[in-house]
């Protein structure tokens, strides 16, 4: 490479911030100075000659370098980021109604947990998540011994959850979800992985998952059967082998019918009938949500005073919400938490590389199963299990995983016009 | 005040333009500058967009444009990516790396429907051409 073609890329890529952008636009202009270059060398003149006609034709790069600038400078994504943080001040909302926000640390530690929250989601951004697809064994690796650390080493149990307590953090199954997402996604993008090593894997890191709760499980579930409809893998097989999937399990459960607990039957019973009379005995059942629900009224009833509302701040969060600040309020959390969701589905929608696709298309699942599962037990058409509503039910552990997802989707955005490097490898000289 | 302007007009004429003088260079670029300016912005988009309903690479399309004489680009071969990858950002070219570092771009779906409009009623989308000129 001579001199004048050196200060001349070196001029255009000094304007330009980004890293990723400065490589791209580095090789094809190169590329294009070869062909000027070698057009001019047909025409009979000299190398040096060549060169310099080559790169005096380009222009000022100083110019082409601020333009090009502009065009591909990181861009900060918003529209979610103003969701997120309006979702996570929305969360301290049910703290104010329980009267915690002056005589318990539950606030403190509340506030502490959305700035980690917020510090994780654009820490993540400036991750460049593209680095992280040829990793997905570390990750599977990563998330297995999670579970299995969490298997033999809980010390509480909680609804009969394993659950690792230390001091005030709770580490459970939950938090392995992200490292399998960002696995499967990388074994999905590869056009190796077959589907023998699917089943095998999905398998034995679902075994894992039952050692927890079935809602862990189902949260895993729903996300890699939805992920692995954007994979390489043969649509076809994929129904089939789903298919036999869902046609196992449900045998297992008619076989597991006869066998399970009372009060296990009992759920699943008062769900599919909740005004049979039998049912009705129970402390706290579906009718008492709905009686409570219903009776919130527009405006709410700004106090708990004639009533008790378990889990008032985790699962059931948005019954107390509703109860105190009416359905006007609720409806307008429903809306922001949906607007999340739609929004990570419009991004997605405009890619066209495979990862950010199988990330994105996880996250949207694991976000909307919490919600959807979240808001369904409340209204009732969802049975009752122990999801929190994302970014509003209390924990810092619900409140990471959360973040986790949208720092994916603000690193997605921020890089989402750099797509053309995937195929740039080992193209520049 | 007059009296003052016009010495300094004659310190000028003595000394500056003086040493200045019109060489033939300086003709034949203010000549191609006028050659230039014949063409407008819009006409240089649609010409670049009916050039990429095939793929081209930015080299080939420096030279297909010259010979439309389109010479906008003339000693300024590098302004021509910025028009691209600016078009390439708004969703109307797909671009592909081959193996010996070239990137070749075509008219999408949308660059095509764009294409046909403004084939059609040149004057009705000239606010997103601004756009996409300027940035």
């Amino acid at each position: 490479m001579s001199e004048q073609r050196n200060s001349f890329l070196e001029q255009v890529q000094s304007q330009i911030k980004s890293k990723e952008a400065r490589a791209f636009v580095s090789a094809e202009l190169h590329h294009h100075l070869n062909e000027v270059k070698s057009y001019w060398l047909q025409k009979g003149i000299s190398e040096d000659q060549a060169e310099e006609k080559a790169v005096t034709q380009m222009g000022n790069p100083v110019s082409i370098g601020q333009s090009l600038n502009r065009i591909h400078r990181p861009k900060v994504d918003w529209t979610t980021l103003i969701l997120f943080v309006a979702a996570l001040l929305l969360g301290f909302l049910p703290l104010l109604s329980q009267g915690y926000m002056n005589d318990n640390h539950f606030s403190m530690y509340k506030a502490i947990f959305v700035v980690l929250g917020g510090v994780l989601a654009l820490g993540m951004m400036l991750i460049d998540y593209r680095k992280m697809a040829n990793k997905g064994w570390m990750f599977y690796l990563l998330g297995t011994a999670l579970l299995l650390f969490l298997t033999r080493h809980f010390n509480t149990v909680v609804d009969g959850q394993a659950v690792f307590k230390l001091g005030p953090l709770k580490m459970e199954g939950l938090m392995a979800i992200p490292f399998f997402l960002m696995a499967w996604a990388g074994f999905f993008q590869s056009d190796r992985f077959k589907m023998w090593k699917f089943i095998l894997l999905f398998i034995l890191s679902s075994y894992s998952f039952l050692q927890f709760s079935l809602t862990t499980l189902f949260i895993y579930v729903a996300m890699t059967f939805t992920m692995i409809w954007w994979s390489k893998l043969n649509k076809k097989k994929i129904a089939i082998v789903l298919g036999t999937g869902f046609a196992l399990v449900a045998a297992w459960g008619i076989i597991g019918w006869m066998t399970v607990a009372y009060y296990q039957k009992y759920r699943v019973l008062s769900f599919l009938n909740p005004y049979n009379a039998e049912y009705l005995t129970s402390k706290f059942g579906l009718l008492e949500i709905h009686h409570l629900f219903v009776g919130a009224g527009w405006f709410g009833k700004h106090s708990f005073a004639d009533q008790f509302i378990p889990e008032a701040h985790t699962n059931f969060v948005f019954l107390s919400f509703t109860y105190y600040y009416g359905w006007l309020f609720a409806a307008i959390l429903i809306v922001v938490l949906c607007l999340v969701a739609l929004r990570i589905m419009f991004i997605a929608r405009n890619l066209n590389d495979t990862y950010s696709k199988l990330l994105l298309a996880g996250v949207v699942m694991v976000y909307t199963v919490q919600l959807v599962g979240n808001v369904g037990m409340i209204v009732g058409f969802f049975p009752m299990t122990n999801m929190s509503l994302p970014f509003i039910s209390y924990g810092l552990m619900p409140i990471l995983l959360n973040a986790f997802l949208i720092g994916i989707v603000l690193s997605i955005y921020r890089r989402k016009d750099l797509m053309v490097t995937n195929t740039l490898h080992g193209n520049q000289q | 005040m007059d009296k003052r302007l016009k010495n300094l007009r004659k310190t000028m004429d003595r000394e500056v333009f003086a040493q200045l003088k019109f060489t033939e260079s300086h003709k034949k670029s203010i000549r191609e500058k006028i050659k230039q300016a014949t063409h407008s912005d819009e006409e240089i988009l649609i010409a670049i967009m009916q050039l990429l309903v095939q793929e081209k690479t930015g080299y080939q399309l420096v030279s297909l444009l010259q010979s439309r004489g389109i010479l906008n680009f003339k000693e300024n071969e590098g302004a021509l990516y910025v028009i691209l990858h600016r078009l390439e950002l708004k969703g109307i070219l797909t671009s592909s790396w081959q193996e010996d570092g070239a990137k070749f771009y075509q008219l999408n779906k949308k660059g095509c429907r764009l294409l046909k409009k403004v084939e059609e009623q040149p004057l009705s989308n000239h606010m997103s051409f601004k756009e996409i000129f300027e940035g």
